[in-house]
């Protein structure tokens, strides 16, 4: 009991601290937007698209700090963020055209540019007189590190991210479910896929921050992997993974308050925890509802057909 | 104006062609079944009609417009075949159907699409099934699903790909009887099939596709008649199982 009361002391000490208070925003924030994304990206069956436009952005993180070099910047980190989120952006736009061209040299042509991503990343930042630590904190995140700066450009960017997450919900759900139909109703399907892969760069961006590079893609699509388990519409699904997106990065964040670990990796943890836990808790929660269809298939499959009435 | 207007038209995929010199028409108000074996290119023509596939040579024209931006597209509804979807999220048979009300011009649909999907539903005979997860329905009941999402946009010309393939016997009758309903207000219709089955009283006219060739444009073959089909048997080797595939839900009924 005195344990709890300590701990609980500890947090709101900590809770005090105006670096905490930033830490934990950012996660908030990151958690909230990471999945919108992540949705139509489990959709398209590219659950791995924000992985590779990960590994593409540290190539950009390693081009700003060369130009940071270059240009004798005072701080080599300056352009960082912002190299990370034009290889990201570019990356991005290059997998949908390989992927929009052809299917079978598609896959190929991603494996180069992950490669190439990680591989040119570490080159590029020893040219820049760096090492390899100095990309630790991009490839694992620096949640304790995020300045009121960093937390200004994260809530625009996140704001961006759900205006066209939210805002293009009914669109972008018609092209992932569908591309085919979609196409033939006039959408400018093409321009949809690459907006949402540039959405999906500037997610990776953002989240860069929070779990880093390598775990980037996870923040992404483990909260809808989650809540996919538990719910039947796409709406719910994403509403369902921001919630859930926000309470695994506070929840990880505020663990590694108290014990020494990585939060980034700490949070991912957490999220992939909640999956299994779903998993298995599921199918002793949902059994009624199951034996439920089950009557409503043996009723006839066009009981409430109506007279078609179709306005001409 | 014909509701569809091919000339020449040339279709080449991955270095083969499929289709060869296909000229045909489809009158407003028509019912017109284009039919041919598997891989005859029924299909691929459909497709080439809605501009999904580029053709190599010839044009298109479709409701008066070449085919580009000047097609009145919220004009046409289009069934796709169907392809079973593994799992990726879950989405419910209205918002699948709510997609149908998109448009060139429409990105977004708001509460006023309500009515008109549940309407759509309703007429495939799904209003009950509305909030139910899209891959929980039987292959017939997607395919319904698919037809209110084509039907929702209010159409003048809707073109269904194979919409029997794998339907259970219940939504094929819903099908028909839809159909006819969809004719008598003359809503102009192009189905690919491989078989008029029940589908053969609605059939105004047959195009058939042979090896990418149109080798018959006319009335449709008669019921005993269908057997002469020189693709026939082809026909059922390639589809003979539709026929006694049984619908996944009612094998565990009691």
């Amino acid at each position: 009991m005195t344990e709890g009361v300590s701990l609980w002391d500890q947090f709101t000490a900590l809770l005090a601290s105006p670096m905490t208070q930033r830490s934990l925003l950012a996660a908030l924030i990151v958690g909230v937007a990471a999945p919108v994304i992540g949705t139509y990206l489990v959709q398209r069956r590219l659950s791995l698209l924000g992985d590779g436009i990960g590994h593409v952005a540290l190539t950009g993180v390693a081009l700003g700090w060369l130009v940071g070099a270059a240009t004798g910047a005072t701080d080599l980190e300056a352009y960082a963020v912002p190299g990370a989120m034009i290889a990201a952006v570019a990356g991005a736009i290059m997998i949908e055209v390989v992927r929009g061209r052809g299917q079978t040299s598609g896959d190929v042509a991603l494996a180069l540019l992950f490669y190439g991503g990680i591989a040119g990343g570490v080159v590029i930042i020893g040219i820049a007189g760096g090492t390899n630590a100095n990309l630790m904190a991009y490839l694992f995140g620096s949640l304790a590190t995020v300045s009121s700066g960093d937390l200004v450009v994260t809530l625009i960017m996140s704001a961006g991210i759900l205006a066209v997450g939210l805002g293009l919900r009914t669109a972008l759900f018609a092209v992932c479910q569908d591309e085919e139909f979609a196409r033939s109703t006039g959408l400018p399907v093409r321009a949809m896929t690459i907006l949402i892969a540039v959405v999906a760069a500037l997610t990776v961006t953002v989240a860069m921050r929070v779990v880093g590079l390598l775990l980037v893609s996870a923040l992404m699509i483990v909260p809808v992997a989650v809540a996919q388990l538990i719910t039947s519409s796409f709406h719910r699904t994403m509403v369902l993974a921001m919630g859930i997106g926000a309470v695994v990065c506070v929840t990880g964040l505020t663990i590694t308050f108290f014990h020494r670990l990585a939060p980034g990796a700490m949070i991912v943890v957490v999220a992939i925890g909640l999956y299994a836990l779903v998993a298995i808790v599921r199918p002793l929660v949902q059994a009624p509802r199951h034996r439920r269809t089950r009557t409503e298939h043996a009723m006839p499959d066009d009981a409430d057909l109506q007279p078609l009435t179709q306005e001409k | 104006m014909s509701a569809i207007h091919t000339t020449h038209l040339d279709v080449h995929l991955g270095g083969a062609q499929i289709l060869h010199d296909v000229s045909m028409r489809v009158n407003v108000g028509e019912v017109v079944a284009v039919m041919g074996a598997n891989g005859s290119g029924k299909s691929t023509l459909l497709r080439a009609c809605l501009g999904l596939l580029p053709s190599s040579s010839g044009q298109v024209h479709l409701l008066g417009q070449p085919l580009g931006p000047t097609v009145p597209w919220h004009k046409i509804g289009y069934v796709p075949q169907r392809t079973p979807q593994a799992s990726g999220v879950p989405a419910t048979a209205e918002e699948v159907v709510r997609t149908g009300l998109l448009s060139r011009r429409r990105w977004w649909v708001g509460r006023s699409g309500r009515q008109a999907t549940v309407r759509a539903l309703a007429s495939v005979g799904m209003s009950r099934r509305r909030n139910q997860a899209w891959h929980e329905l039987s292959g017939g009941q997607q395919q319904r699903v698919a037809i209110a999402r084509a039907l929702v946009r209010q159409p003048e010309l809707l073109l269904l790909d194979e919409p029997m393939a794998g339907v259970d016997k219940p939504s094929q009758g819903v099908f028909a009887d839809l159909l006819g309903e969809l004719k008598a207000q003359r809503l102009t219709t192009v189905v690919v099939l491989h078989e008029l089955g029940v589908l053969r009283p609605l059939i105004d006219r047959a195009v058939v596709i042979r090896r990418g060739r149109l080798v018959h444009d006319g009335d449709p073959p008669a019921a005993a008649l269908g057997n002469d089909f020189p693709d026939h048997d082809h026909l059922h080797q390639d589809h003979g199982e539709y026929d006694v595939e049984p619908e996944p839900h009612q094998t565990t009924l009691p």
